[in-house]
């Protein structure tokens, strides 16, 4: 006989877990135990909907568990049914949907919440999902034009810190999302007749938060294991994505006319999405020498937000999450160490390189501006790093660390126009 | 004449108890509401699940159609192409014949020339 799972019961619980459990909900247990295991230092509460249970499910939940709020339906009402039933009667500021085939793992909660307070426009913070074997499941998706998801990230080793870094997305999936019980009442949680019983609810509900005028976002450091699809069987599961990824795009048509049609296995495809649901920033690959980040140059090159910047080094880039915190993302330089051959072969297309090594390295390996037309590149042409020399389509010029965002918006401006390329020279005011 | 309110004092204990009664009524009100919201919800969804189990159905059997329509088609195409075979048979044979007539027409020449 196991021993019962105790949730210590709070007054004012800052975030309501809601849990959907359908018919056996086999993995149940292990979820309820993961959660009770490894949230520290957050008041929280867990709202249990059992959906059509059956009576196994039923004993377990009253005989082994204590402290748990539950709601039992005796017809499966979907799952954003359920889930609606569940928000509806949590308390908390914040409500995070699990699913019940989950197992959260250390720093879960966290994380999510951690971001949701330091970026008040998140509305909803999404997980990294890793497979039963350690490897990545999903790292925020992607939406494509025909209405379908990819899982960004998938099959990745959970070491990989190619989607290390806290961004916006479209959508993350409802295995595990944190979202602002305000911002849920507001848009009236999901849409659960329209998704009956299950599946693209979810990716609705990002989309409708969004259209609300909140953000989603990835948060790569909090983690949990995921059964993938374990409860319906194959041909029905396919019948209800089916059905309901026509409802999704009959819905969504005129925003999905904007976005990249899916081609299978391509990175810069799958780039483009991502890009776009960060709301298609300008694109910056800062290249350094040493392993540590100069934080203030990042936060520089950020420019308030309008620029995605990326590090490529040839270390490993260390990090004690204070990168990850500000979105931005090492290169992973793998086998290709020179930075020169990472630009040629990259799925990215970076408006801007901004090559901070010195001198010597930059001779060494030098990054063939013929090979990236279209990017703009600058180098710095004084000893302290005060002065940023441009070169661009052949022509060059100087922009003060202080001028930098005006030179964005010139960059952002110049987007398809031709403009910004070849403009370096404007760029000395 | 109207009548006067009575005002009934009350002691410490009898309003903790009132106040705890309320209470109870309260969370009972709140169940009940959560009763009937799952019971409307229930309902709903027992449509939706009738409407969506008529879909499946309806396109298992589409699925047999198709997949049975191929063995048709393909009986019909057979069929249409030993129809067409046999309206050109008579045709073949023209064709042999005309064909046979100009070999034994230039076997006749060469027999002529030699």
């Amino acid at each position: 006989m196991n021993a019962p799972i105790v949730f210590v019961e709070h007054e004012s619980p800052l975030v309501s877990v809601i849990i959907i459990a359908w018919r056996s909900a086999p993995h149940i247990r292990a979820c309820l135990e993961s959660v009770v295991t490894h949230i520290h230092g957050i008041a929280y509460e867990v709202v249990l909907i059992l959906n059509e249970p059956d009576d196994q499910l039923r004993e377990f939940v009253d005989m082994q568990t204590t402290g748990i709020r539950t709601i039992t339906t005796r017809v499966n009402v979907g799952y954003g049914g359920a889930v609606n039933l569940g928000v509806n009667r949590a308390r908390g500021e914040f409500v995070v949907l699990l699913n019940d085939d989950a197992e959260v793992m250390e720093n879960w909660l966290e994380p999510l919440v951690d971001l949701a307070r330091r970026r008040p426009r998140a509305v909803a913070v999404g997980s990294t999902t890793l497979f039963p074997d350690g490897s990545i499941q999903e790292a925020g998706s992607a939406i494509w034009a025909d209405g379908s998801t990819v899982k960004v990230g998938r099959g990745l080793p959970r070491d990989s810190r190619r989607y290390d870094y806290e961004r916006r997305v479209e959508h993350c999936s409802g295995t595990s999302l944190l979202v602002r019980r305000s911002a849920w009442m507001a848009i009236g949680g999901m849409d659960a007749k329209a998704y009956y019983p299950a599946y693209y609810e979810d990716t609705d509900l990002c989309l409708r938060l969004i259209e609300a005028g909140g953000e989603v976002w990835y948060q790569p450091r909090s983690y949990l294991r995921h059964i993938e699809s374990a409860s319906t069987n194959f041909s029905y599961r396919r019948f209800l994505f089916e059905k309901n990824q026509a409802v999704f795009v009959r819905r969504w048509h005129e925003l999905l006319h904007s976005h990249v049609a899916f081609v299978p296995d391509d990175d810069r495809v799958i780039d483009e999405a991502r890009w776009r649901a960060m709301g298609s920033p300008v694109r910056v690959l800062a290249v350094i020498e040493s392993s540590k980040i100069p934080v203030d140059l990042m936060l520089l090159l950020q420019a308030g937000g309008r620029c995605q910047v990326a590090v490529f080094s040839e270390e490993r880039v260390k990090d004690n999450g204070q990168l990850c915190a500000l979105g931005i993302g090492p290169i992973e330089s793998g086998e290709r160490l020179c930075v020169g051959e990472y630009l040629a072969t990259s799925a990215v297309r970076y408006d801007l390189v901004v090559d901070l090594r010195e001198r010597e390295s930059r001779e060494f390996d030098v990054i063939d501006t013929d090979c990236i037309p279209e990017t703009v590149l600058l180098v710095p042409s004084s000893s302290d790093g005060n002065v940023l020399n441009v070169t661009t389509g052949g022509s060059r010029g100087n922009v003060l660390p202080r001028q930098f965002v005006d030179f964005v918006a010139s960059i952002e401006a110049g987007r398809g126009s031709g403009v910004g390329q070849g403009e370096g020279d404007s760029a000395e005011r | 004449m109207l009548a006067r309110e009575r005002v009934i004092p009350l002691n410490d204990d009898e309003l903790v108890r009132l106040r705890a009664r309320v209470g109870e009524l309260e969370t009972q009100i709140g169940q009940l509401r959560a009763i009937d919201e799952i019971r409307e919800v229930e309902m709903q969804s027992l449509e939706h699940e009738v409407a969506l189990k008529a879909a499946y159905i309806e396109r298992l059997e589409r699925i047999e159609e198709e997949v049975v329509a191929p063995k048709d088609l393909h009986i019909r195409n057979l069929e249409a192409i030993i129809a067409e075979l046999r309206s050109s048979a008579p045709q073949e044979s023209q064709a042999t014949d005309s064909k046979v007539s100009s070999i034994s027409r230039i076997a006749g020449l060469r027999r002529r020339k030699s």
